[in-house]
Order: C-alpha cells, then structure tokens, then sequence
C-alpha cells in the first residue's frame, strides 16, 4: 500500500523525497550553492518560517548530493540541531553511572551528533589514537576514508544552528573549537601530536596499527577539504559572536533567506498542483488566473509585496482539501 | 517519479467560487489550532494572549509583547508559547540581552484573529443581554418536559385559572406498574378491600411530574405556589363503605381508607412517582354525615394526623356496604374528588429546600365520616352461588346461607351474573351474547343496567344480564 502524499506539506518543512514538489526556491539554491562552491563557511539566515529547513532538505542538498553538478563530488552530511534539555543532561549524566539503563538517541550533545552524523550507528573503527576526547577532524576524515571516494568534499550543514547556544557555554566553547578545526582543514595541532604518540608507542610495543588506521595515519598529513553550512533564525545572529574566536571568518559570507516574491509564490502554489502522478492524496489540479492573483493579493505584505511561505502553506492546504472534497463529490 | 496513473483522473480547474474567502481559511487555520490545545486552560490562554494582547483592534495591527510580560502577568508558560510559535500563530524575536518579544506571526492574521475577538465580543454581550430569558425558556422547556414523561392520563389546564392538573384515576394507574386487563380484574377486589384497612394501602401512581416538580432538588415557596398548585384525584372506582363490626344502625362511624400521597416511589428521575396510601396526613375530609358539627376528630385516635382541611359537602344518609359511588349517585353533591394543594404540603415540610423531605413521608388521607342508616345490614358478600330453576342459593363468606327465589323481578326480566375472578364487563357481554344494534358485543346494555360507573368489576358481584 502506496501513502499517499500531500501536494502542500505546510507547516512542517518539506523533507529530501518531497524535492520534486518543491518550488519557487530555484534562486536561492543556486545562489546558496554556488556561495558553497566559493567558500568553506556559509550562514544562511532568515525568520522564523521562512523556509530555511525546506530549503536545505528539497533544495540544497539534494543539488549539492547530484554527481553530475560538481567537478568534485560532495558528500552532505546534514546535521539538525536540537535544544539542550537539562533533564535529559542529567539522564545522560545517569547513564553514564548505569551504562545499561538509558539509550536514547536524543540525549546526545552538538558533538556526538556531528559524529553520528558522520559515521553512523554503524561505527566499525577501532580506537585510532589516545585522544582524550571525541575529535570532529578526525572523525570527518574516518568518513572519507570509509567513502572511499578520492577526490572529495564535505559540506556539512548545520540546521537550526542556534539551538547549539541553548547548551551550556562550555559545551558550545568545545564545539566552536572543533568546528574551527574542520574549517581550517589542515590537521589540527592535537591530532598531530596524537599521532606521534601512537606511532612512539607502537614502535616500542613493535605492533602493526589495524590495516583501516594505517589507512587513516597514511591520509591524516592531508587538509580536510569540507565545508559548512550554518543555518539559523536571523534574530539570533548575534550568537554567532561567541565563536569568533575559533572562527573568525564567521559572518563574512552569509545569505539572507526572504520571502517570496509574487512569481515565486505563483510557482510555489501552482506548479505541485500540475504535477501527475496517483501518489497525491488529491487528483492533479489547475487554479483559475483570478483566483491565484487574490491569494496572492491577500497574502501579499502590504510593505514588501512579498510572500510568506508559512501562510501560502496554510492557504494551499485549505486548496488541496477543497480538491479533495470536490473529487470525492464527482466520484459518487 | 512513479509512474503515471493508468486511469485517467479528472483534472479539476479551481475557481475562485470553489474556495470561499480567503481571510476565513486564515480564521479557520487560527481556531483549529487553538483547538488543538489539549487544556482547556491553554485553550484559553492562547485567545486572550493572541486577541487581547497581540492585535490593536482600533489600528488593526499587530503589536507585540514582552517575554517575561507574557509570562508574568498572563501567566502563560513557555512550553504553550513554543506550541503557538510552531503553530507559526505567533513568532519569536530575540533582541540583545534583553527578553525576546513575541507578535502575531504574519499581518494576515491579524483581520482573522480581530473577527475571532469580535465574536466573543459579541457572543458574550448576548449572553449577557439574553441569559435570563434563556433561563425562562430552559425552565419551560424543562416543566413542560414533565407533562410528557407522565405515565398516565394527566390532562393539563394550565394557562387557565385556576390552575389545575387533573389526574384520573383508572385501572391502569393502580399500583406501580402498569397492569394488564386480567390481572387487574384479579386484584381488584383485594385492591378495594384492601382499602377498606385503615392501615392499608391503596397505591395510587401519581408521577411527580404531575406536580411539575420532579428532578428539582431543591424549591422554594415561589415554585411551589407557581406551580399548578392543585391536584384533583378523581375517584372514578367505587370504594365501599364497610360494614364494621361496630357499625350499627344509626351509629357515626368513622374510618379512614383511601388517601393520597406523597412519597417517592422510584428513584429514576423519570420515574419519580408519588405513592397513595393510607394514614397520616388529612388534607380534605369528605363528610357524610348529615351533621358536620358530630363528625369525630380523628387526629385524637390517630398520632400520624396532621391537620384537617375539611371539605364540607352535603349530608348524605348511607347504609352499610354502600359505596361512595352508591352514595354519589343518590345524591350528585357528595365529592368523589378531592383536592390537594402543593402549597399545604409545603408549609408542612419540615425542609423546606429539600424536595425529599417536602414529600417523603407525607401522605394524605381521605376521611370519611357516615352515619350508618336505619336498614338493615345486608349480608356479606357471596362466595358461592347454586343457580337452579327455582332460584338461586347463595352461600357467604360468613357461612350462611341464604336462598334467593326466582321471583317475577330477578328471573323473568332478568338473568343476573356473579362475577368471578378474571371475568370482564366485556367477557361477560360476550358470555351472554349481549350485542349493540350493529350487532357487534357491546358491554353498553350491561353498563347501563346495573349502573356502573366504570369497568372495574368485584368478584362476587351480582350483575343483571339484560334480556335482548
């Protein structure tokens, strides 16, 4: 049995599968990607609703994951962010004491995240080297090893990104420190020295690293090629502040995520209408020319002249079930 | 992409008609989700918040509102404003070390969460406007609800004066339950003897609803009185005058069979009925006696008496075993219905605010005051009876026997019939082929010839068959 989707996803944002109905956002994928292409760190900002979450799911990565756009492929590692929840720190301090008790995906900070993000469940490297915590670099670069596909970029996009500041400071000092790593590429200081260490350690135990670590340590001398993409509420841009000193580059490349305007918005409501296909909980449909000038005459920011998506979400939905009523209608 | 359909759907061309107005959809979105709220605290947290608070209705505009305001002084905690910003029906703004601010989400919502105020606006200017009226009307509703739950035949005279309830007493309203013909007929003479006790019973169902009171737990003088106060329970049965052991020619004899009311019988709110019984309270006393001046005071003899509201009504000379209805139709003045007012009852509630108490245990009782004429006494009732061709012999209850010749009187004109258990005036007629002029068996002949007043039969009674 085939779910059937909705044309208009409203107010959550549209997931990667939802990309062919995903309009009026050609413009700011381009220019997003191509930002990327220019440089390594990007912020893409804009209010509450405006799309940002949309348009990285069904616009940006799914045009930074097609081979055949880039020279040099990417590989996306898309990371959401989510509130720090004092309870479930002190959960996670619990289960540190009583390993067995507590497994829960959520009760993971900004870090653990980003090395899941990379590596997933299914984490098949031995201990690397005698690091005395995670390191983002590092894991990073067990990925690209695991790809195994020479040339290749990262872009890791970092979603509702000012969720990170809702951890407490040292957590978010940590973070900036290791993002800042990544963002310079070339192998960070403690990385250095930790090899060092392993390789005077193996050298007097006369021990072989495990073929997948020699791999690594043969590869570990080269500058991470990855890039990021922050996505965050523009009203909390200011936060950003506070990594500047990891990152100083911080804030110089930014692009700021709008409403619609009046041709963007006409796309966003017609073109899912048109699209065919019995996998649509409505039949395929077409708005007559006067109804689409008054939706967007009365959606319309009597200032800007422009859109909000989340509005013109709420109004298409309400379309879409007309649809469906009136279908249901003929076919009785 | 999935294949396209094999059937061919309709494409359907949206038109403005199909969509209604737009600032609706917004309205509808904005009431869905307040809906949403699962507390019916939050429910209303979020509309004063969002029309109170976030929308300027002279400007129509949005304004916004601090954090710490909203949650200070509207007391709304974060965990409903983060639902309300996810929601997208208000957004969030940070500022620089200062509270972040929050304001209605989009100025499209604006017109739909003003239209939204104005309706409670309006909707409590209604209801303060309207409540009371709308309080009369439910109460209307409510009492003559009453009429129309009633059991049995309860003819309403309300708008008129003076306000009456007549409720009429016929087979069917004897006892609790509804009874059927047969079993009726069965009972009926224990019913009517019974009566005859004093301590007796005889139950008379009388849903409270007839007195417009049933379900309201508590009253006050002014429901009582505005009620319909009076309740007429006609008598339509005969109720014997009994032959006492001390009745004597001549002598005053006092008893005390039927009465009425009050105590509740069911405890289903529909099925609040009051009960007929015997004792206690008097509110009407029936005298039969020729001189009212001698009728004895009973409530002396009987501790449960209350207060006598005498009637009055014409002196009428009885014999023993003469039914009030015998007396009655001797003489048309002699009452067969009685009155019983509310209002009474209630001054002698011991509480007043408790409908319970009000008719718990009160019960009202007829009195009947006669004077046992000069005749002789006739004798008991027959319990056995030997027709033969020269006569009847009759053997009664006390043991004799007495034989009743056909005389020119009860033979030639008349066949009679002793009625005995499970017979009705219907059977009977039936029996003895007794037929209207359209030849259809008619009890009429035989209602008409012995005088009935109504289809209640005693076993033991003697009928005159008429001849066709």
């Amino acid at each position: 049995m085939k779910t059937l989707r909705s044309r208009y996803p409203g107010l959550r944002p549209f997931n990667t599968e939802e990309k062919q109905y995903f309009f009026g956002r050609d413009e700011e994928i381009e220019a997003v990607c191509r930002l990327l292409d220019l440089d390594n760190l990007i912020v893409l900002h804009g209010p509450s609703g405006m799309g940002k979450s949309s348009l990285i799911n069904a616009g940006i990565l799914p045009t930074l994951s097609d081979l055949r756009n880039w020279e040099i492929p990417y590989h996306v590692v898309p990371i959401r962010f989510t509130n720090y929840d004092p309870d479930l720190a002190r959960m996670r301090r619990e289960r540190q004491e009583n390993p067995e008790e507590v497994d829960s995906e959520i009760v993971k900070d900004p870090i653990e995240r980003f090395i899941d993000a990379c590596l997933g469940i299914d984490q098949s490297w031995p201990e690397v080297l005698p690091l005395p915590k995670p390191n983002l670099w590092l894991t990073a670069k067990q990925m690209l090893i695991d790809l195994a596909v020479n040339p290749m970029r990262i872009v890791f996009i970092l979603d509702q990104f000012e969720e990170l500041f809702t951890y407490p400071e040292d957590r978010v000092e940590e973070f900036a420190r290791q993002l800042g790593e990544i963002f310079h590429q070339i192998t960070p200081a403690s990385i250095r020295k930790g090899i060092e260490r392993k390789q005077i350690i193996d050298a007097e135990e006369a021990q072989l690293p495990a073929p997948k670590v020699a791999q690594l340590l043969a590869r570990i001398e080269e500058p991470l090629d990855a890039k990021i993409l922050i996505s965050m509420r523009s009203d909390k841009l200011h936060y950003l502040e506070r990594l500047k000193a990891h990152l100083p580059e911080m804030m110089v490349n930014s692009y700021e995520l709008r409403s619609f305007n009046k041709q963007q918005a006409k796309k966003a409501i017609v073109a899912p209408a048109s699209l065919e296909g019995n996998h649509f909980t409505s039949t395929q449909f077409t708005i007559n020319d006067e109804l689409l000038e008054e939706i967007i005459q009365f959606l319309e920011d009597k200032v800007t002249q422009r859109i909000d998506p989340s509005q013109l979400q709420i109004v298409c939905q309400h379309i879409e079930r007309k649809i469906i009523a009136q279908e249901q209608k003929i076919k009785k | 992409m999935s294949k396209p359909s094999k059937t061919i759907r309709p494409i359907l061309d949206l038109r403005r008609e199909d969509v209604g107005d737009l600032e609706s959809v917004l309205r509808g979105y904005y009431r869905s989700q307040i809906k949403s709220l699962e507390k019916r605290k939050d429910r209303k947290l979020a509309r004063k918040l969002l029309q109170d608070h976030l929308v300027l209705p002279k400007s129509r505009q949005r304004t916004s509102k601090d954090a710490g305001y909203i949650k200070e002084i509207l007391d709304i905690d974060s965990p409903l404003l983060d639902r309300l910003e996810e929601s997208r029906l208000v957004r969030r703004i940070h500022k620089t070390g200062a509270n972040p601010i929050y304001e209605v989400s989009h100025d499209t919502l604006v017109e739909p969460i003003l239209a939204e105020r104005n309706n409670r606006e309006a909707i409590i200017r209604f209801i303060k406007k309207t409540w009371k009226y709308v309080a009369l009307l439910l109460l209307l509703w409510f009492l003559l609800g009453m009429f129309f739950e009633n059991t049995f035949e309860v003819i309403p005279d309300l708008p008129r004066e003076p306000k009456r309830l007549e409720v009429v007493m016929d087979k069917d309203i004897i006892g609790f339950e509804r009874i059927d013909d047969q079993t009726f007929m069965a009972l009926s003479p224990l019913l009517l003897e019974e009566s005859l006790v004093p301590e007796d019973s005889l139950f008379l169902k009388v849903p409270m609803g007839a007195f417009g009171l049933s379900r309201l737990q508590s009253l006050s003088r002014e429901d009582v009185t505005n009620q319909a106060d009076t309740l007429s329970i006609v008598l339509n049965r005969p109720i014997e005058i009994p032959a006492g052991p001390e009745a004597s020619s001549g002598a005053l004899q006092s008893f005390s069979n039927v009465i009425v009311p009050l105590s509740y019988g069911g405890s289903a709110a529909s099925n609040l009925y009051a009960r007929v019984s015997g004792g206690a309270r008097m509110v009407s006393s029936v005298s039969l006696d020729e001189n009212q001046g001698e009728e004895q005071d009973i409530s002396e003899n009987d501790p449960t008496s209350y207060d006598q509201i005498p009637l009055g009504g014409p002196a009428v000379e009885v014999n023993l075993g003469d039914t009030l209805l015998r007396a009655r139709t001797m003489n048309q003045n002699v009452p067969v219905s009685f009155s019983l007012r509310l209002s009474d009852l209630f001054d002698n509630a011991v509480d007043k605010n408790n409908i319970q108490n009000l008719f718990g245990d009160r019960q009202i009782k007829l009195n009947y005051t006669v004077r046992v004429g000069a005749a002789p006494p006739p004798p008991p009732p027959p319990v056995v009876q030997v027709p033969s061709v020269e006569g009847i012999e009759v053997q009664y209850s006390d043991g004799t026997k007495r034989f009743i010749p056909n005389t020119a009187e009860n033979s030639s004109s008349n066949t009679t019939h002793v009625v005995v258990a499970g017979e009705t005036l219907f059977s009977i007629a039936k029996l003895y082929n007794l037929k209207d002029a359209s030849g259809n068996t008619s009890t009429q002949a035989l209602i008409a010839v012995n005088g009935l007043q109504s289809n209640a039969l005693k076993v033991g009674q003697v009928l005159i068959i008429p001849n066709n």
